[in-house]
Formats: structure tokens, C-alpha cells, sequence
């Protein structure tokens, strides 16, 4: 079987091509540099058979940011059979710059123009004749979306692998050509493969290539002192980077035919202009965050309480009694919510009506155990995916650059780049992928403190316990709406991301504020399909989860709920004396300065539970309080949901808003999921990963104390913002004394 | 016991079993744990993708 | 007229003369085709006045601007 690899610059349809060639389903963003590791997958057609490579997009083959490395080690070691270069058409003068390097090495390359109906869209044509002629690769105009060429593209890659290909340059000096020459003479005495490419990036002083061949340096050293072009005297990196690009410029500029008439404005620019528009840039996102929110979480939804009469209940006990809450509208995501439960509520009756006959524990362990533990997590998948959903289109339109483009300004004040704003936006979905993401980030200290903060974006599995919590708050104890309460929850995820940010970089983390130097691409409108497909792989995720981790877990704390410690099984009534209140109860006093632990009632324990089998899922939190509430015979409504166990809990323990409130916040700034936990670890660099946890684990104490303080006596405030200020006093005193030393 | 007594605690022996033996089995082969199989996952080595 | 791109206005054009600055951001920078005789165009700034965003060589750059200081540019008229 043969092996093709996929290389082109970042966000030019590599991901897109290759989910047509292997039927593959990865996500596509626009974004670059979705992707940022390699990726295989087979193609199979009629007889031909090919295993595919997707590799990380790049602008070039230097060594400065992990993906090119990736890029550049495995063509030059796996040598693949034929390596496609996927070229943006609309974009050509900077895509095939990449190109001009691919072309230095010796493997088979066929270049793909890619996007050709977005250049006819424009009027205007490329000659690929003329390309494959200058280049002297063939080349083949496809369009990845349209599924457009796409079979002759691959019949040539196949038919290329044949024949080995000798690295070609555009570089036509004669006197570096003389240098390059003679280092390839020296590297072939050195059985090195691959000699144009490597003699070519050892011109440049490339840093990999110095490491690899120090002996050969003081060779390029003692020819810069001869060498003295009239611009760029000796310097070899701007002279090779300019040689490739004016090449370009003279002889492909002619084979794209523009319409002739300069059009002009494009329709990305329309958009642009208000979108990134001086004065209505910031509103615009907070109003585009904000409304995201409040259709998917508002009880009130467009604040049309204040439109319908108080004693509106004629839907009350029917069908459509969820999309009415207290007197007034529900939001599509709560509407929705509110269906799945009335859904998993008859499911659990139906269940329990036949098991009526069976033994008083079986429909205790099925019903109130597995069923109100799943059923709790399950009501959330609508708000999940509808989440999700928002996320992934504004991603998809190109709309997510432009706000890191939008405040780049702000995250330097935390001494971060705009671009670690993608990584945390994904933490909005699920952290792992987020720090996998992170590898995008060029500066190490940037990445690992962008790793560490993650978690504090709270994630798909984590919105359960915001949901139930803040709407147990809002019927127990009658305070705002719940969207508020949710909306600011995330935002107090957001500020202890900032400010530990702030305080990393400014102690363990010092270092200079990374670069920012990035592509915008055009707005797209998002694919209907991939859409679907993303929000597909995101449902058979969480239910396949559901299933099987958070099953098991209900199941394991339903036992450990109804055993003493001498393996008596317990009735509901005395789960008091079982294993898993001896362990809470045990463990209880450490929550204590955060409102959860000792000062609660007798099932004060059920919080210090929940936390902590949130540890192996965040969902188990809610399923955990569901199992509990249904044991201890409480009395559920006519929609079971999380909303109502966390009720439950709240009457039996005595909690205060100020404790559910650190609940949540411990939660969410806490060791993630174990999942997370070891993405993270494999992430980061060996050391870091230790404090990480640390971290992680000071960081949630220290939030939800200073919570549950400041929210239960108001006073505090006072204290907390001393001891705060002092801190900063002392690290501001100490850094005056050891500045960094600059790299 | 009736049978829809046993039926229940070998169906939860087996999830729970199952759980457990299946990360247990993951780590010795060395994948690697902590897939959360999201659809954002394109560069996941952890899912094998290989055969669709 | 020689000016550093940071202290270009919205509108106004020209064509690249020199790249400086530190190694890294540098190499970005060519890689990026800011390189001699690139036409540039001064599109945008964000709006909190910083990063800008240019047009070069046909697509859209965004970078803050201490690295366009680090491009020294011929104005045209």
C-alpha cells in the first residue's frame, strides 16, 4: 500500500480533503491550524488502496513552532511515497512559498490547487499547465469541498510514487549556489539523505540543521564573510526568503489570470467592517456571547415576563407545560431540557411499574440508582449540544480570528497572544482537545500556563452542575433569573483563568509577551454538514460515556450507599451508616471553609461525595446528588431533573447560597476529569505536571473560600482584598529586584 | 433469588467489571488513556481512525 | 518617504524595504511574505488600536505593532 502525505499551509482544505479521501469525519474550523498533529487514514477505491497522512498546516519548513517540526521530521524520515501539496488558489503567492521548500526534497510531490470554484466565483483562472511547467511538478486543480478532481488527483499521486524524485530549487544566485553545492558534497560524505534541503536550511543557519551539522557551520560562516549582495549584504535567511518569493512573483503571477477590473470590496470585507468595526467590535462579541447564552440557558426567554399575566398556567400538566417556566417563556436550550426530562421521568415510572413485583432493592438499584443517575445527566444533552452548536458555527464562519484579532490588546495585559484564545474557547467544549490545541502556541511558558487555566472554562460535562446548582438556587432560595446566575458563573471561571494567568506570569511563569502574528481568513458560510457530523461525534460521545463510566459509577455509588462497612445491605431510610457516608463524612471537614463541609446537617457529607467523584467525571456530580436524592425518598415533582435533586439536597443538608455558590466555583477551578488529567500530562513537560495538580487543587480551595467568605459575611471583602493586595505588593517588590533575564 | 435478582447483579458485575478492565487493558497495551472521543478531536492519537 | 509599519494610518500603502528584529519574530515575518518589495496595505486597527491588520500578497495579516515596527516601509502615494 502506498503512502501519501497532505502538507499545505494551515486552513487550506487539508482537513477537508482528507475527510473526502478516507470518509473520515475530523473536524474542520476556520481557524489555522485546527489541526496540529498527524493523522492517518486509508483510501480505497476500485483497486487503489493508499494510506493517508494529514499533517499540521505551515507556512514554512523552519523550525520554530512544533507543527512544522512535525511537518519537516516526517517527510524527511518516514518518506512517504508521494508527498500532495495542497495550495489555496485564492491565496497563491504566500501557499506556494511553502511549496518552493517542498520542492528541495527529494520525494514525489503533486501540487493540488485547491478552492479553484471560489477563484471562478471570483472571475477570475489559473493556468495549472503553466505552473506544472515552471515547477516541473504536475499539478492538479481540485476543489475538497465540491469533491471536485479529486480521483485524478489521487491517480497522479499514485502515478508519481513511481518514479523517485531529486529535490529541486528556485534559487538561481550563482555564488550561493556554489555554497549550496559545496555543502552537499560534504553532506554526502556524510551519507546524509535529502542533501539539497538540508545544505539549503544550513545556508540559512537554520537551528535544527546547525544542531544536526556543526562542523559544517563554520563552511557557510566562512563564505557570508566573501558574500555581499547589494541589498541584503550577507544575510542568508532574508536573501533565501526574498529570492523565493520574488520568484514566485515573476513567473506565477502569470498564470493567474485576474478579471482585469479591481473589485472592490469582498464580501468578507463587508462583514469585516462591522464586525471588527473601531467602535462596535467589543458589543458586537458580548452581544454575540451573551445572546448564545441566553437561548440556550435563559428561563425568560427575550424578557418576555413582563409581557404575560401572572396567573398564566392554562399549559401547566399538559405536553407544553415546559416551555412555560415561572410565568414566563422559556429559552429553546431550557424548552428542550425540560422535554428530554418529562421523557426520562415516564421512562423511570415505566420501569418502576415493572418492577413492581420484584424485590424492594432491584427497582431501588434500577429506578433511583442507574436511572435517576443517568436520567440526570442525560436532560442535558439539548443545552450541551445547542452550546456546542453556536461555538462550532461561529468557529467554522472565521468569525473566532477575528476575535482573537479583537483582543489580542487585552491578553497581552496577562502576557498571553490573542491566539491562546482559541484553546480556551475550546475549553468551553471539552478541555482535552483545548490543550492538545495548545500546541499551536509557539512559547512554552505561554503554553503551560494556557494548559493550566483551561479547566476554568467550563466544559460540556461541567454545565450540569451549574445548571442544577444555580436552578436550585433560583427556587429554593427565590433570588434572579438562572441564565444570569450560569452566565456569571462562567465568568467567574473566566477572571480566576485571568488572574492566575496574571499571577503565573508574573512569578513561575515570567517570561516576554509571545508574538502575535496571524492569518484572518475569509468568512465562509459553516457547512450544514460537518456541522451535523460534529454534533453527531458530540452526542455519541456523551452518551457513549453515559453509559458506560458514569453507569458504572452510579452503580458503584449506589452499593457503596446501601453497605455498612460489615456488608449489611441498608434500607434508604438508614443510608446514614453506609460506606459512602463514613468515607463523606470523613473527608467533610477539609470542605469546610468553602460552606460545604462540616457546618451542613446530618447529610452534609453528600457535597464532599460529589466533589469528589467528579474527579473520575464532572457529570457524577449531578448523578451522584440524583442517586442520593432518590434514596433519601424525596418527593420528586413531575420533571425530575438535576434542578430538583440539587433541591432535595439543598433541604436535607441546610446549604446556603453562599456554599452552593463555592460548590460551584470548586468545581469548576478544580483537578479536572481524569481524562483531562492525563492530556494535561502528556502535554506538558515532565515537572510541570506535578505542580499543575497543585495548582489546580490551590487554586479551587482558595476561589471557593474567598466565594463562600465575601458571599456569607460581606466584610470579608475587606480582608481578602488586603491580603491580596499585600501579595502583590511582594511579588511587584520582588521582581523590581530580579528582573528576567532576556532571552 | 429470583432470576431477575441475578440478572441485575451479573449485568452490574459485568459493567462495572467491564469499565475497569477496559482502561486497565488500555494502559497495558499503552494507548493512550483519556480520550474523551470529541468530535474536535481530529489529532487525537488516542482514536484509532485507521479503518471506518 | 521611508516609516516603520506601526506608524502607518488606515489606508495608506507601500512596499517593504527591510525586516528586522529578534530571530524569531523575524523568520515569522518572512514566512509570512513580509519580505523586501512586498506590497503592503494598511486595512485596520482593532479596536483597542492594536494588533493592525494589513493586506500583503493578496490575503489579510493581523500582528501587533511592535512587530511592524520591525518593518521598515517605502510610503506610495
Amino acid at each position: 500500500m502506498i503512502r501519501i502525505a497532505l502538507a499545505g499551509n494551515p486552513n487550506s482544505g487539508k482537513t477537508t480533503l482528507f475527510n473526502i479521501l478516507t470518509g473520515s469525519t475530523a473536524h474542520v474550523g476556520n481557524w489555522p491550524g485546527v489541526t496540529v498533529d498527524k493523522r492517518e487514514g486509508t483510501y480505497r477505491k476500485k483497486d487503489v488502496s493508499a494510506v493517508i497522512t494529514d499533517l499540521p498546516g505551515i507556512y514554512s519548513l523552519s523550525p520554530y513552532t512544533p507543527e512544522e517540526v512535525i511537518t519537516r521530521n516526517y517527510i524527511l524520515e518516514e518518506k512517504p511515497d508521494c508527498v500532495i501539496n495542497i495550495v489555496d488558489a485564492t491565496n497563491l503567492e504566500r501557499n506556494l512559498y511553502l511549496t518552493t521548500q517542498l520542492m528541495e526534497i527529494d520525494v514525489p510531490l503533486v501540487v493540488a490547487l485547491n478552492m479553484m470554484d471560489e477563484v471562478k466565483r471570483r472571475g477570475e483562472s489559473i493556468d495549472a499547465d503553466a505552473l506544472a511547467q515552471k515547477t516541473g511538478v504536475p499539478v492538479v486543480a481540485i476543489s475538497a469541498l465540491k469533491g471536485e478532481g479529486i480521483d485524478k488527483l489521487i491517480q497522479c499521486a499514485v502515478s508519481q510514487a513511481q518514479h523517485p524524485r531529486k529535490g529541486t530549487t528556485v534559487l538561481k544566485d550563482g555564488n550561493l549556489k556554489h555554497l549550496i553545492g559545496d555543502i552537499r558534497i560534504a553532506l554526502e560524505s556524510l551519507s546524509v539523505d535529502n542533501t539539497l534541503f538540508h545544505a539549503i536550511k544550513l545556508t540559512e543557519l537554520d537551528e535544527l540543521e546547525t544542531s544536526l551539522h556543526p562542523q559544517l557551520v563554520p563552511m557557510v560562516e566562512k563564505f557570508k564573510a566573501t558574500f555581499e549582495d547589494d541589498t541584503f549584504g550577507n544575510d542568508f535567511e532574508a536573501f533565501i526568503a526574498n529570492a523565493r518569493y520574488s520568484y514566485i512573483a515573476e513567473n506565477f503571477a502569470r498564470a493567474l489570470k485576474t478579471s482585469g477590473k479591481q473589485t472592490g470590496l469582498t464580501r468578507s470585507d463587508k462583514i469585516d467592517r462591522v464586525f471588527t468595526n473601531r467602535w462596535l467590535g467589543i458589543p458586537i462579541f458580548l452581544a454575540i456571547m451573551f445572546a448564545v447564552f441566553h437561548i440556550t440557558f435563559s428561563e425568560n426567554f427575550l424578557f418576555l415576563k413582563a409581557f404575560i399575566p401572572e396567573d398564566w398556567e392554562s399549559l401547566s400538566g399538559t405536553a407544553f407545560s415546559g416551555v412555560f417556566g415561572a410565568g414566563a417563556v422559556n429559552s429553546p436550550g431550557v424548552i428542550l431540557q425540560s422535554l428530554t426530562g418529562v421523557f426520562t421521568d415516564w421512562l423511570t415510572d415505566t420501569v418502576r411499574g415493572w418492577l413492581s413485583t420484584s424485590p424492594q432493592w432491584v427497582s431501588g438499584l434500577i429506578c433511583d440508582g442507574i436511572m435517576a443517575g443517568i436520567g440526570s445527566v442525560l436532560s442535558f444533552v439539548p443545552q450541551i449540544l445547542l452550546l456546542f452548536m453556536f461555538f462550532s458555527i461561529l468557529e467554522d464562519s472565521g468569525y473566532m480570528a477575528r476575535v482573537a484579532f479583537i483582543l489580542d490588546r487585552i491578553f497581552r495585559k496577562f502576557g498571553l497572544s490573542g491566539r491562546a484564545f482559541m484553546p480556551m474557547i475550546m475549553g468551553f467544549g471539552c478541555s482535552i482537545p483545548a490543550m492538545i490545541n495548545t500546541r499551536t502556541l509557539a512559547d512554552e511558558k505561554e503554553r503551560t500556563a494556557t494548559i493550566r487555566v483551561i479547566p476554568f472554562f467550563s466544559c460540556g460535562a461541567k454545565l450540569p452542575i451549574l445548571t442544577a446548582v444555580a436552578g436550585a438556587i433560583v427556587s429554593s432560595f427565590g433570588v434572579s433569573n438562572a441564565d444570569v446566575i450560569t452566565f456569571a458563573m462562567y465568568l467567574i471561571g473566566i477572571v480566576t483563568a485571568i488572574l492566575t494567568v496574571i499571577l503565573m506570569r508574573n512569578t513561575s511563569m515570567r517570561g516576554e509577551t509571545p508574538p502575535f502574528i496571524m492569518e484572518l481568513p475569509a468568512y465562509h458560510l459553516p457547512q450544514f454538514k460537518s456541522l451535523m457530523i460534529h454534533l453527531w461525534d458530540k452526542l455519541k460521545h456523551f452518551i457513549k460515556k453515559a453509559f458506560t463510566i458514569i453507569l458504572a459509577s452510579t452503580i458503584v455509588v449506589w452499593a457503596a450507599m446501601h453497605f455498612s462497612f460489615d456488608w449489611q445491605y441498608l434500607t434508604d431510610e438508614q443510608i446514614n451508616q453506609s460506606i459512602l457516608a463514613g468515607l463523606g463524612q470523613l473527608t467533610q471537614p477539609l470542605f469546610t471553609p468553602m460552606g460545604f463541609g462540616s457546618q451542613l446537617g446530618e447529610y452534609g457529607w453528600v457535597f464532599a461525595v460529589a466533589a469528589v467523584s467528579g474527579l473520575i467525571a464532572k457529570e457524577n456530580v449531578i448523578s451522584t446528588f440524583g442517586t442520593l436524592a432518590a434514596c433519601l425518598g424525596a418527593v420528586i415533582g413531575e420533571d425530575p431533573s438535576g434542578v430538583q435533586y440539587v433541591e432535595q439536597m439543598i433541604t436535607f443538608t441546610g446549604a446556603t447560597v453562599a456554599g452552593l455558590v463555592a460548590f460551584i466555583v470548586f468545581n469548576m477551578t478544580t483537578i479536572p476529569c481524569f481524562a483531562a488529567v492525563a492530556s494535561a500530562k502528556g502535554e506538558l513537560r515532565k515537572g510541570t505536571f506535578h505542580r499543575t495538580l497543585l495548582f489546580w487543587l490551590v487554586t479551587s480551595y482558595t476561589a471557593a473560600t474567598v466565594v463562600y467568605l465575601v458571599l456569607s459575611w460581606w466584610w470579608t471583602v475587606f480582608i481578602v482584598a488586603a491580603v491580596a493586595a499585600a501579595a502583590v505588593w511582594g511579588i511587584v517588590v520582588y521582581n523590581k529586584k530580579h528582573p528576567v533575564r532576556s532571552i | 433469588m429470583t432470576f431477575i435478582e441475578i440478572a441485575v447483579i451479573v449485568a452490574c458485575v459485568a459493567v462495572v467489571g467491564g469499565v475497569i478492565a477496559t482502561t486497565i487493558i488500555n494502559r497495558i497495551k499503552g494507548k493512550k488513556t483519556g480520550c474523551c472521543d470529541c468530535s474536535y478531536c481530529d489529532n487525537c492519537h488516542c482514536r484509532d481512525r485507521q479503518e471506518k | 518617504m521611508l516609516k516603520k509599519l506601526d506608524e502607518f494610518t488606515v489606508g495608506e500603502k507601500g512596499i517593504v524595504k527591510e525586516v528586522s528584529g529578534e530571530g524569531r519574530i523575524r523568520r515569522r515575518l518572512f514566512d509570512m511574505g513580509v519580505t523586501n518589495g512586498a506590497e503592503v496595505y494598511m486595512r485596520k486597527a482593532a479596536p483597542l488600536g492594536d494588533p493592525i491588520e494589513i493586506t500583503l500578497r493578496g490575503y489579510e495579516l493581523t500582528l501587533r505593532k511592535s512587530e511592524a515596527a520591525c518593518v521598515t516601509v517605502e510610503v506610495q502615494i
